[in-house]
This record gives C-alpha cells, sequence and structure tokens, in this order.
C-alpha cells in the first residue's frame, strides 16, 4: 500500500513481502570498528578495549603502552603473571603511589610465591 | 597600556595610509596585498594588531636596544608591502634587495615576543612608523597570499624537529625555559629549516634561509626566557576537543596537549543532560552529574576523571607528555602567522597545531533578554550541566509545578518528555511556532504521530503559538501569546536552536561558511596549515553530502578523532585522512519513538517511509525513512524508527553508494523490520 502526500511517500510492506525472495544483502565491513590490531599489525590505542584511547592519552599513558606491548609480545604466560616490572609502574603511576610503595609492590609481584 | 595600544593604532592606520600610496608608487597593482579583510573589532575587544604586537606578554618586557640588523630589519619592514608585489615581479630591479630583507621582517613578525620592538621603534626612525605598519595588515589577514610565507616558514621548521627530537619539537622562537636540551635544538632546527626551505618551489622562501639562520640563532637568547607553548593546543574542552586528545596521544606517543576551556567543568558528556541523567538518574543526580545505567553501574557525564590530567605546569617538563587542561578561560584571537592563541587576560601561549572546538552555544530570545531580571530569574537557556541542576533542583522541591519549555527542537522535545517521565506530577508544556515536535527533521507523518505520543503521555503541546509578551506575575510568570491568550508557569526552559561560537575564528580572520556559520575546513578538517576545527563549530567538506555543520554527539567524536590524528600526520608530513564516516544521532522524546539517523535528515527534502505491519498487542512500530537528494533523487539520509542491529551501518553504505530507490522493498529487506521466524530454517 503507497500513499503520498506533498512530498512523502509511505508505503507499507508485509511479513510475507518482507521475508520473500530474493534474500539481500550489503556489505558493511568496512564500517566496523577495528580491534586492538589495525590489519597491517599496528597497535589500536582507541580501541574500545582500550578505553578509546584514553589509557595511553592518561597522564600515566607511556607506561600503559610499555605494559600493553609487552604483554602481547609475551605469548607463553598467564596474564595474571607476566610483565609484573611494567604492570608495577603503571599501576603505581595510576595510583601516585611513592616510590617506597612502588618498589615493595615490585618486590612483592616479581617474587614467585605459591599462592 | 591601553592608551598606548590607542595611540599605537591610531598610528598604524595613518601609515596604513602612506603605504597605500608607496604601493600605488611602487607600481604593483594594489590587489597583489589584500588588505586586513573586513572586520572591524569590537569596543573594547581585544584589536586586530595585537598579532606581531602583542605587549601583554606573560613577562616583564626587557628594555630593547636596537642593534645593527634591527634597523635593517626596520627598513625591510617598510618594502615589505613592495616584496609581495615584487615576488610576482620577478624581473624588477628592486627583487634582490626586497628578499633580502624580507627574512628580516620575518624575524621581527615571529618575535612578538618582544613586545617593546614596536614601541621605540616609532621614536628613532620616520620609516619604522610605516615600518611597523604594514605587519599588523598583513598579520590578521591570514588567508591572503602574503603571510603564506612566513606561514610556510614556520610550519616548515616545525615540521623539520620532529624528526630529530621527540618531547620538544618547538619552533625556534617560542622554546619554553625547562626544555631540557633548548641551546644545540634552535641551532639544529634553524640549520634544518634552511635545508627544509631550500625545497619549496617559491623563490623568496629559499633565497632568505642562510640570513634567516643567523637572525633566529640571535633571536633565541632573547626568546628563551619566553614561557608559553604547546605543541598540540586544542581550543574548547568538549566532546570533539577531548576525543581530538585521545587522538593525538594515540597516534604520537609522548605528545603534549593543551586543552583551553571556557567552562568550569572536565570534559563532559551532553546528550545525558536532556536524557539519561533524567531517565536514570535519582534525588542525587544534580550534584553528581550521575545515574545508574541500564547495566546497574553508577555513571557520571564526565568523561574523565582530574587524575588523567597533567598539570599545566607540569606539561613542558612531563617527558612522557600528557593532556593539560585549562579551565575557565577563555581563548580571544589565533594569531596565524606567530603560531600563538591569545587567552582574554592577554596571556599568549604558542603552539605547533592548533584545534578550534568551541561548539555552539542556545541562541537567546530577544523578547527574554529584553526583559526584567525578575523574569530572567525565572528563564533558563538550556545547554549546560548548570542549566540541568537548576531545572532539577526546583523541580526536585517542587518549587517549580508548571514547567514551559519553548522550542520543537530534538532537545525541547527530548526535555518536555524526559521531565514528564520523570516528574509525572508535574504540569509540562511546549510552546512552539511550528505545527509539529520536529518538524525541521521528521516528515509530516511521523512528525504528527511523534506529537501526538508525546501529547498522550501527559505533556501539553501549544503548536504553531506565537509568543508575544512576558511578564512576572504573582510567584510565577505569564507569558502572553500573539492571540491574546495567557499562559502562567513557575519556570520557563528555552532551547529553541543554537549560535555556532564562532567569534574566535572571525577574530582570527578565519572564514566564516555563510550558510551554516560554522568555521571552514576542508576535508581534512584543516582551516590552514596549522589550524583545524572539529565537532558543531566546523562547516567541513563531506566528499558525499557537501560541506555540512553537524551538532551531534558522534560528529563530535568522529571529527575530533579525525582532527586530532590529521595533526599529528600533517605534523609528520604524511598523508591526512579525508572525513568518510558518517555520524548518526539518537533521539527519543515519546514513548516507542526510539530515531536513529544518519546523513542529510531534512524534512524539506522527499522522502519515502517503508513501515512494517505493527505486530498484534505491541505499541511499537518500526520503519525506515529514506530522504532523496534534491539533486539525482538517490538517497541522502536515512532515518531508523524502532530498527536497530547494524542498520546504522547499513544506513551508511546506502548513502556512500549514492543508491537511488530503484527497489524500495529490496533496500528494506536490509533492515530488521521484522523478527525472523522462530522455525528453523
Amino acid at each position: 500500500m503507497i500513499t503520498r502526500k506533498n512530498q512523502d511517500t509511505v508505503v507499507v510492506i508485509n511479513r510475507n513481502e518482507y521475508f520473500a525472495d530474493p534474500k539481500v544483502q550489503i556489505d558493511i565491513s568496512k564500517y566496523k570498528e577495528p580491534g586492538p590490531k589495525f590489519p597491517d599489525g599496528s597497535i589500536n590505542w582507541q580501541c574500545p578495549c582500550m578505553a578509546g584511547g584514553s589509557l595511553v592519552s592518561h597522564r600515566c599513558g607511556n607506561f600503559f603502552r610499555e605494559l600493553y606491548i609487552c604483554m602481547k609480545s609475551d605469548e607463553s604466560k598467564d596474564a595474571s603473571v607476566k610483565c609484573p616490572n611494567q604492570f608495577v609502574n603503571w599501576a603505581a603511576c595510576m595510583q601516585n603511589m611513592s616510590a617506597e610503595k612502588r618498589e615493595m609492590m615490585r618486590k612483592a609481584m616479581t617474587e614467585t610465591t605459591t599462592s | 597600556m591601553l592608551l598606548r595600544a590607542i595611540g599605537r593604532s591610531a598610528k598604524n592606520l595613518v601609515s596604513v595610509r602612506n603605504i597605500a600610496l608607496s604601493r600605488a608608487s611602487l607600481g604593483g597593482g594594489g590587489h597583489h596585498h589584500e588588505p586586513t579583510p573586513v572586520y572591524t573589532p569590537k569596543p573594547g575587544s581585544l584589536d586586530w594588531y595585537l598579532c606581531g604586537n602583542n605587549k601583554k606578554s606573560a613577562h616583564e618586557p626587557e628594555p630593547y636596544i636596537p642593534k645593527g640588523d634591527d634597523y635593517g630589519s626596520f627598513v625591510g619592514a617598510a618594502v615589505f608591502v613592495g616584496l609581495t608585489i615584487a615576488a610576482v615581479l620577478f624581473k624588477t630591479d628592486a627583487f634582490k634587495k626586497d628578499t633580502h630583507v624580507h627574512h628580516h621582517v620575518q624575524k621581527h613578525e615571529t618575535s612578538h615576543e618582544s613586545s617593546s620592538h614596536a614601541e621605540p621603534a616609532h621614536e628613532p626612525e620616520p620609516e619604522e612608523v610605516e615600518a611597523v605598519a604594514p605587519e599588523p595588515v598583513a598579520s590578521t589577514s591570514s588567508p591572503s597570499s602574503e603571510p603564506t610565507p612566513v606561514a610556510a616558514q614556520t610550519s616548515e621548521e616545525s615540521a623539520q624537529p620532529s624528526t630529530s627530537s621527540q618531547s620538544e619539537p618547538a619552533p625556534v622562537q617560542q622554546e619554553t625555559p625547562e626544555v631540557s636540551t633548548p641551546t644545540p635544538e634552535p641551532v639544529s632546527q634553524s640549520s634544518e629549516s634552511s635545508a627544509s626551505s631550500s625545497s619549496p618551489s617559491s623563490s623568496s622562501p629559499s633565497t632568505e634561509s642562510t640570513p634567516q639562520k643567523s637572525e633566529e640563532a640571535s633571536n633565541e637568547s632573547d626568546e628563551k626566557k619566553k614561557g608559553l607553548y604547546c605543541e598540540y593546543v586544542i581550543i574548547g574542552s568538549g566532546t570533539a576537543a577531548y576525543y581530538a586528545s585521545l587522538a593525538i596521544r594515540a597516534k604520537q606517543a609522548e605528545a603534549k596537549v593543551l586543552m583551553i576551556g571556557e567552562e568550569n567543568e572536565l570534559p563532559y558528556n551532553r546528550p545525558p543532560l536532556s536524557k539519561e541523567l533524567w531517565w536514570y538518574g535519582d534525588e542525587n543526580s544534580s550534584k553528581k552529574l550521575d545515574y545508574t545505567a541500564l547495566s546497574g553501574k553508577k555513571r557520571d557525564i564526565f568523561y574523565e576523571v582530574e587524575g588523567f590530567f597533567v598539570k599545566p605546569e607540569d606539561l613542558p617538563s612531563a617527558t612522557h607528555g600528557g593532556v593539560s587542561l585549562i579551565r575557565g578561560s577563555k581563548v580571544v584571537k589565533i594569531c596565524e602567522e606567530d603560531k600563538t592563541v591569545i587567552l582574554e587576560d592577554g596571556t599568549t601561549i604558542g603552539f605547533g597545531k592548533v584545534l578550534i572546538a568551541t561548539g555552539t552555544r542556545p541562541k537567546k530570545m530577544d523578547l527574554f533578554e529584553k526583559s526584567s531580571n525578575e523574569v530572567q530569574n525565572k528563564i533558563t537557556y538550556y545547554h549546560y550541566p548548570a542549566d540541568f541542576k537548576k531545572v532539577e533542583n526546583s523541580l526536585a522541591d517542587s518549587t517549580v509545578k508548571t514547567i514551559t519549555i519553548i522550542g520543537n527542537s530534538l532537545i525541547a522535545s527530548e526535555l518536555a518528555y524526559s521531565i514528564k517521565r520523570k516528574y509525572e506530577n508535574v504540569n509540562v508544556h511546549q510552546i512552539f511556532e511550528e505545527k509539529y515536535n520536529a518538524s525541521d527533521i521528521l516528515p509530516e507523518h511521523l512528525a504528527k504521530k511523534s506529537t501526538e505520543a508525546i501529547q498522550k503521555m501527559g505533556v501539553n503541546v501549544h503548536s504553531e503559538e506565537k509568543i508575544g509578551g512576558v511578564r512576572k506575575c504573582c510567584k510565577n510568570v505569564v507569558l502572553t501569546m500573539k492571540d491574546g491568550s495567557e499562559h502562567r508557569t513557575d519556570l520557563i526552559v528555552i532551547a529553541d536552536g543554537e549560535d555556532v561560537n564562532s567569534e574566535l575564528a572571525e577574530a582570527s580572520g578565519l572564514k566564516i561558511n555563510s550558510v551554516n556559520g560554522g568555521v571552514t575546513t576542508d576535508k581534512y578538517l584543516k582551516v590552514s596549515p596549522n589550524i583545524y576545527a572539529a565537532g558543531s563549530v566546523a562547516s567541513f567538506d563531506d566528499s558525499v553530502l557537501g560541506t555540512r555543520r553537524l551538532s551531534s554527539w558522534e560528529n563530535a567524536q568522529i571529527s575530533g578523532r579525525l582532527a586530532g590524528e590529521n595533526m599529528v600526520l600533517n605534523k609528520n608530513e604524511k598523508d591526512e585522512k579525508a572525513f568518510w564516516y558518517q555520524p548518526s544521532f539518537f533521539t527519543k522524546f515519546a514513548p516507542h519513538l526510539h530515531l536513529n539517523a544518519i546523513g542529510q535528515i531534512d524534512s524539506k527534502l522527499e522522502t519515502v517511509a517503508v513501515y512494517a505491519e505493527p505486530e498484534k498487542d505491541s505499541q511499537i512500530e518500526r520503519a525506515v525513512v529514506f530522504y532523496k537528494s534534491k539533486n539525482g533523487g538517490h538517497i541522502v539520509g536515512v532515518l531508523l524508527v524502532n530498527v536497530f542491529g547494524p542498520s546504522l551501518d547499513v544506513a551508511r553504505r546506502i548513502i556512500d553508494d549514492r543508491k537511488n530507490i530503484e527497489d524500495l522493498k529490496e533496500l528494506a529487506k536490509l533492515f530488521p523490520l521484522y523478527e525472523a521466524p522462530k522455525a528453523d530454517e
């Protein structure tokens, strides 16, 4: 059913018409937000997974950068134990830790302890 | 100070006339040198001559003693105007002399901090009066041909150091005192700049490179104590500004970004002021501007906490850069040649690249602006967090029982809906001159539907009404309509259009688009080599839809990021990226009417709406509206009514491909108008 008023047309499409063949498709892949890596392999620091870029823009951003790169390059270990130094640097900056506290944290994290 | 300034400007005006005569006498056509664009500074505003002669620098001007070189530069300035003509008239005898002198002038122009140069200049030699004059004339006319050699020179200088140094690539004359390696850098910069300037095709920069180097080196010691500089300066502290800062730091690891915002708040997200804060907020919302998101988590409107930022005073020494924010500060002018921004209090800050992201403000209504103070206390334009607080507080403590919203815009309509949704017992009125809500955007059938929906929930819509007068009466305020009837209300909220905050650009001699009021940029969001604009202030070139200015959140995000990225790419002399990703907007101002749209959503265009049959027992209608181009009838806009999924990207594709509505039903199938049958297929 089609109605026209001035320059506005209204069409109603019913269920059967909508699901009838031919099925249509459209390629919308280029609008998809890239993940943490661009097609060329470089890191997408503005990925939603990295808070849209907030983590590297932060005043502690350089520490996050180092941490992320370290964690990405180290495929082997479990995420919660790898790159302890970089993690400590970053966490200490974010929490405005004194150098003392930071080193204490570093000691605690780099010493291998049984959990 | 001001008197001296006036005196100097008067002298300059006199001198301009002299120069005009001498220009004619030099034989060049007057059209070779574009005089200052027709901008008359408002009384009391900073005058246009400040660029290049800035006396309000952040430090005590040192006593100036003209040295040998300097007299040469004064003389050179006198011939500066003739130079432009001479640059075209390659075969004149005077050519060699002019170019030799030209870079003296450049040095003089760019050493804006040594403000006292200009002052004593007037006394020693009469020709200096003429000498100083052409500079102010030249420096403000940014689009003209004259300052380009200067701008090109300085932009080359700023581009070059990026390859050698990482933390402080500063233009020669604007080093910050705290920079760790100031001495070796400028020297290397000068040699690099002379290397770079030998490459461009125009002859004048290349011939003047060598003398320039020595002058700039001597300038170093003078300028070194002069402070404020940041490689990336962003004017504005809203959404576009915020996302630009993210993009800059993402693309350049140690970048230093300085945001200068007029508002006192940290950068915040504006749409919740008429949506989520009302829908999901509680009695404490106005204090912390927070609400409980659907996920259950408490969220506030601020993008970041204070700890995200580096304090402005720590920025120069921050080895890994950061984003600094100066709040409550207004930038009044950008001096393109000097590459500085000037704040309202007179502070000058140098930049490598600057982004204009000043946004918009609510349009004022004359009728209310002229009303008494008593009445004005009962009026709020709606745009800022303070406006939300005022309205919410007065509704929460029941001082306002009847609220009237003026305008049929999306903000006005959203407010009417949101307030009524939260405060069922408050009388909500909406008054506008048009026939239906959002009639600028929605085709009439849909606008009518949405108005009926908002009325059904209890909002009193007074359409096609014109307000004749307003007065205070007893505890509330009375609006008199043109038809004589009166409307009494406790509070008036106005959301009837916006004005673009383009005054800064105008004052800086930048081009403003006469149709949409935005600052003119190209498809890279670039205004000029070192100036960019993003967000709702920018009028940019969309290769698919033409020149546009968009006031949506997503446009602020997308264009902010793009401009930031391009500023870094440009600095590194890499190819910039053109605008390509169409932003969408979302609005909801009636129950069961969730609207998303992309492209040109203009009800004056021909539209074709495809509706799905409503499901049984469902109040939800689904539809897709296609807006057709005036030239060619291809689809330039898509509006989605209660349609979700990847539909926005589908709409983007349709618009980018300039699809025609040949087979409407086929296009409709691309959108989830019906749910798929549950039976196995």
